[in-house]
């Protein structure tokens, strides 16, 4: 059992700066997710705490030691791989006991070991078979087991689910947040997929272009979005985001002549330039509502409805309705906001802007 | 292309590459630079003294009508084994490749003459060339053609140009194959649909899209034709009769081997050498665009 | 075939039938030779059907060898050349393979240069430095002795170049699983490495074996004892004496074991030949 903690860390491959600057605390037992866009530095990340590669500077604790100079199996973690790295020509019960017998763990112990964890992932069959003869979801279980069986202190998953179909990965989804739980073990999980991001975490980092945007539980993020970029990242279809101005008193905001209450006053001077964002689900229709959307084209998806359109001239934006509505390509739909579902952002930071203390 | 991973020994890389540069240090480069030396020394005949000639092993072979005359030799052998060798395989390669269903049978059939050493394949063709015991000698006595080789400068080279053609068949074969058989099924299809036919889709389509394939095997039937035959040649004529089949692959080896001409020899293999980085550099050069389809 | 058309199939039928019939004519006529008495093949025409010495001949060459012309019994050749060959190949696959590692998985000052001595070795093929290779051999006092017969031959630049190629594709991820398994360097090699490279080791080997046992100028040049003959190089000896005392029956069934073996290997491995013969073209 161990906490991880990041500090200052820095990563340059070459001339480029790949990570710049991450500031990272894992607690024991917790599960992260590094989330971001690919080429955001998050697998980078990983690499790091796992010793692929060497830290630029900064550090990397592990438990109570520094790891920084430590090869990767001096660090006590176990990583599972994109694409598994199942080595093909080993049966799925030397894939498993493969790092235990370099560890010269003593043959009744992988047994135990290995035995357990085939149990606990139900590959008690298969242990005679080569991966190549496994499904991916079997091979995607032979690799978190060559993973459990470690009994490390730490897990590192890099985008494991993402060569698995949609079905599948819903699946080992829960299977791998159940395990973590269970074995209580500290848990890094990298991915690009936002719904893997939210109910796989307890917390999340959405990572963007080698810099960490925010931290937070998956509903903090969702709900609280820290910058324009964790707001259109996270949520799909992604956050509407138009151009406003701030009324006077501060808590209403200006648009096309119309005006949006605000919950309450917010930090930022009266008539200044905002981006103001709101998702598509929180968007309600309402007669005489302030919004009034052009309705361009619909997607009726079964369970909801998505509406795009334009507001006045210049804004586009997209509704989510539940159920199929009759809404046609044409109509000219009312919309209302709550004031507590909209956010705020600062067009030139990104940064969003809170109410007044 | 890089490898992302890499193990940080620094002392183990060199130690796994020790055989391999010992062995290639040693009798490779050692002795290619020896050549060079030497190509620019003059022994007496007793091997007593040297001296240092700069180019004068290069003139004199140059003028040497013996040398000139291998050189010649070697270029009639290497173009008519080469073009031989290339047109046959062409031919066989684009009937099987048509009647693509026994394509494998046939291919079985044909490659197996890789397989014999060039000295085998230039005893096998003795054997019915014999003036004595061969069959086909006997049967071109019938119409009227006294063959012997032995005697025939133009027939000696012309059963080594065979013999070397007929081992060299099945190699062309197989990659020409591989190359018709790379080309995706729905452009032969969708030819046959615009109206081509067998003999114009071959002519307008497959032979053109091939033609990487055919440049590579040119450069290494050439380099076949140079260096490999010297067990033919050494089995079947020893050069002669009269010269007639001394390649310059083969001149290097009598001059140095059984002449004793030091510096001759070595100017030879100064020469041979730069045909071989010339032909491998072209090689190279080409080699990524070998096969479209791959 | 895309569309059906029967007398172009049969064209193409019979000019494959008339393409193997003349590759194989050769070896039907030697192979009908060695089974004949000696003078059933003094003049041609001679038989085109077995005669009823097959197993005699054959036992005579591999036992005693030519009894007029003065070379020796056939079985030791064959079996110098198959230590040739063997050595030969698994030498080359042995250096070729630790070199490619060493230059694919490592990054170490003069990986370049070691690159391009190897590449180098492409461009000088025996036949081309016969006489000061020839010399540093027998100043190594290798002449007339198995070493001298093939460690001369063991670089090789196109094996090394086909590991090369092979490790390029093998997913990084598992050298990565490898060292957080606790695989070093070496266990990785040997572990992981090694057993996925198989297939290509037994297409190398198919077309290494052949090279090895086909090779004829090494062997003419350092060996001078009968002891370390190749059969491939002996035959020479033996046709050229054929002319005087002919012995026709006999050279045929020596041809004929000479080319056995790699034919043999050609024919049984078919599908690591291919893999070998277009792979090291690379």
């Amino acid at each position: 059992m161990a906490e991880v903690v990041v500090e200052s860390l820095h990563k340059s491959f070459g001339a480029v700066e790949v990570l710049k600057g991450i500031d990272l605390a894992i607690a024991d037992g917790e599960m992260m997710v590094v989330l971001g866009p690919s080429g955001c530095g998050k697998s980078t990340l990983l690499r790091l705490v796992a010793g692929l590669e060497t830290v630029t500077s900064g550090e990397i604790r592990i438990g109570a030691r520094r790891v920084n100079d430590l090869e990767p199996k001096d660090r006590d973690i176990a990583m599972v791989f994109q694409n598994y790295a199942l080595y093909p020509h080993m049966t799925v019960y030397d894939n498993m006991a493969y790092g235990l017998r370099n560890r010269r763990v003593p043959r009744p112990e992988i047994e135990r070991r290995v035995q357990e964890a085939a149990r606990i992932l139900g590959l008690g069959e298969l242990l005679r078979r080569r991966p190549r003869e496994l499904s991916g979801g079997q091979r995607q279980r032979v690799a978190m087991g060559r993973a459990i069986v470690r009994e490390p202190e730490v897990f590192l998953f890099d985008e494991p689910l993402s060569n698995l179909d949609a079905k599948l990965r819903v699946q080992m989804r829960h299977e791998i947040r159940q395990l973590q739980a269970r074995l209580g073990t500290t848990g890094i999980y990298v991915t690009h997929d936002q719904v893997e991001a939210m109910t796989l975490g307890d917390r999340l980092v959405v990572m963007n272009e080698g810099r960490i945007e925010q931290v937070g539980g998956p509903l903090e993020v969702y709900e609280r979005p820290a910058s324009l970029f964790v707001a259109g990242f996270i949520g799909s279809p992604p956050m509407n985001c138009f151009p406003a101005r701030l009324g006077e008193d501060r808590a209403r905001i200006l648009l096309d002549g119309r005006s949006l209450p605000l919950a309450g006053p917010v930090a930022a001077e009266a008539g200044a330039e905002l981006v103001v964002g709101v998702r598509p689900e929180h968007l309600e229709p309402a007669d005489g509502g302030p919004l009034v959307l052009a309705v361009d084209w619909v997607e009726i998806l079964g369970a909801d409805t998505i509406a795009h359109g334009r507001i006045g001239e210049e804004v586009r934006i997209c509704v989510r309705l539940p159920g199929a509505t009759s809404i046609a390509a044409g109509d000219r739909l009312p919309l209302a906001v709550p004031p507590e579902r909209l956010h705020l952002f600062d067009p030139r930071s990104g940064r969003r802007i809170d109410e007044k203390a | 292309m890089e490898k992302r991973v890499v193990f940080r020994q620094r002392g183990l890389p060199y130690l796994l590459l020790a055989p391999q540069l010992a062995v290639t240090l040693v009798f490779f480069i050692w002795p290619a630079s020896q050549a060079l030396w030497q190509s620019m020394l003059v022994q007496d005949p007793f091997g007593l003294a040297t001296q240092f000639v700069w180019f004068d092993n290069f003139r004199a072979l140059f003028g040497n009508p013996e040398y000139t005359n291998s050189l010649r030799v070697t270029a009639v052998f290497s173009f008519a084994v080469a073009f031989s060798g290339l047109a046959i395989a062409l031919l066989l390669a684009a009937m099987a490749d048509f009647v693509i269903r026994a394509a494998t049978f046939y291919k079985t059939m044909l490659i197996w003459p890789y397989a014999v050493a060039p000295a085998i394949a230039g005893v096998l063709w003795l054997f019915m060339f014999n003036p004595a015991i061969g069959i086909i000698a006997w049967l071109l006595g019938g119409v009227g053609i006294d063959w012997n080789h032995q005697l025939d400068g133009g027939q000696a080279l012309l059963l080594v140009i065979i013999a070397a053609t007929w081992k060299q068949i099945s190699y062309n074969f197989l990659f020409f194959l591989a190359g018709m058989q790379s080309i995706p099924r729905s452009l032969i299809e969708a030819a046959a649909i615009d109206g081509a036919g067998p003999v114009k889709r071959f002519v307008t389509l497959i032979f053109p899209l091939i033609s990487p394939t055919t440049f590579f095997l040119l450069v290494v039937n050439l380099v076949y034709a140079f260096f490999d035959t010297f067990g033919i040649i050494h089995a079947v004529t020893e050069g002669g009769p009269a010269q007639a089949t001394t390649t310059l692959v083969y001149k290097v080896y009598r001059d140095g081997f059984i002449g004793l001409d030091l510096g001759g020899s070595a100017a030879q293999s100064v020469i041979l050498m730069a045909i071989v980085m010339a032909l491998t550099f072209v090689q190279f050069r080409f080699i990524e665009r070998r096969v479209q389809y791959a | 075939m895309v569309e059906n058309r029967p007398f172009l199939t049969f064209v193409a039928h019979a000019l494959l039938i008339l393409g193997i019939l003349v590759v194989a004519l050769p070896i039907w006529i030697v192979l009908v030779t060695s089974s004949q008495a000696p003078e059933d093949v003094l003049t041609a025409p001679i038989p085109m059907w077995f005669g009823e010495r097959l197993v005699d001949n054959y036992l005579a060459v591999l036992g005693r060898g030519l009894t007029r012309s003065s070379s020796g019994p056939v079985a030791p050749m064959m079996l110098n050349s198959l230590i040739m060959a063997v050595s030969i190949a698994v030498g080359k696959i042995a250096i070729s393979i630790l070199s490619a590692f060493a230059i694919v998985y490592f990054r170490f000052p003069g990986r370049m240069l070691a690159f391009w001595t190897i590449f180098v070795t492409l461009m000088l093929p025996v036949e081309v430095r016969i006489l000061p290779t020839f010399e540093v051999v027998a100043n190594l006092g290798l002449l007339n002795s198995y070493a001298g017969l093939t460690i001369p031959l063991i670089a090789s630049a196109t094996a090394t170049f086909l590991f090369r190629q092979f490790f390029m594709t093998v997913p990084d991820e598992l050298a990565e699983a490898a060292r957080v398994d606790g695989a070093g360097p070496m266990r990785f090699f040997l572990d992981i490495l090694l057993p996925l490279s198989r297939t290509n080791i037994a297409a190398l080997f198919v077309i290494l074996f052949i090279y090895g046992w086909n090779q004829y100028l090494w062997p003419l040049l350092v060996t001078t004892d009968e002891r370390y003959y190749t059969i491939v190089m002996a035959i020479q000896r033996m046709v050229t004496a054929a002319d005087a005392e002919p012995e026709w029956h006999f050279i045929a069934a020596v041809a004929m074991l000479a080319m056995l073996p790699p034919v043999l290997v050609v024919l049984l491995m078919q599908r690591w030949f291919v893999k070998g013969l277009v792979e090291t073209e690379k």
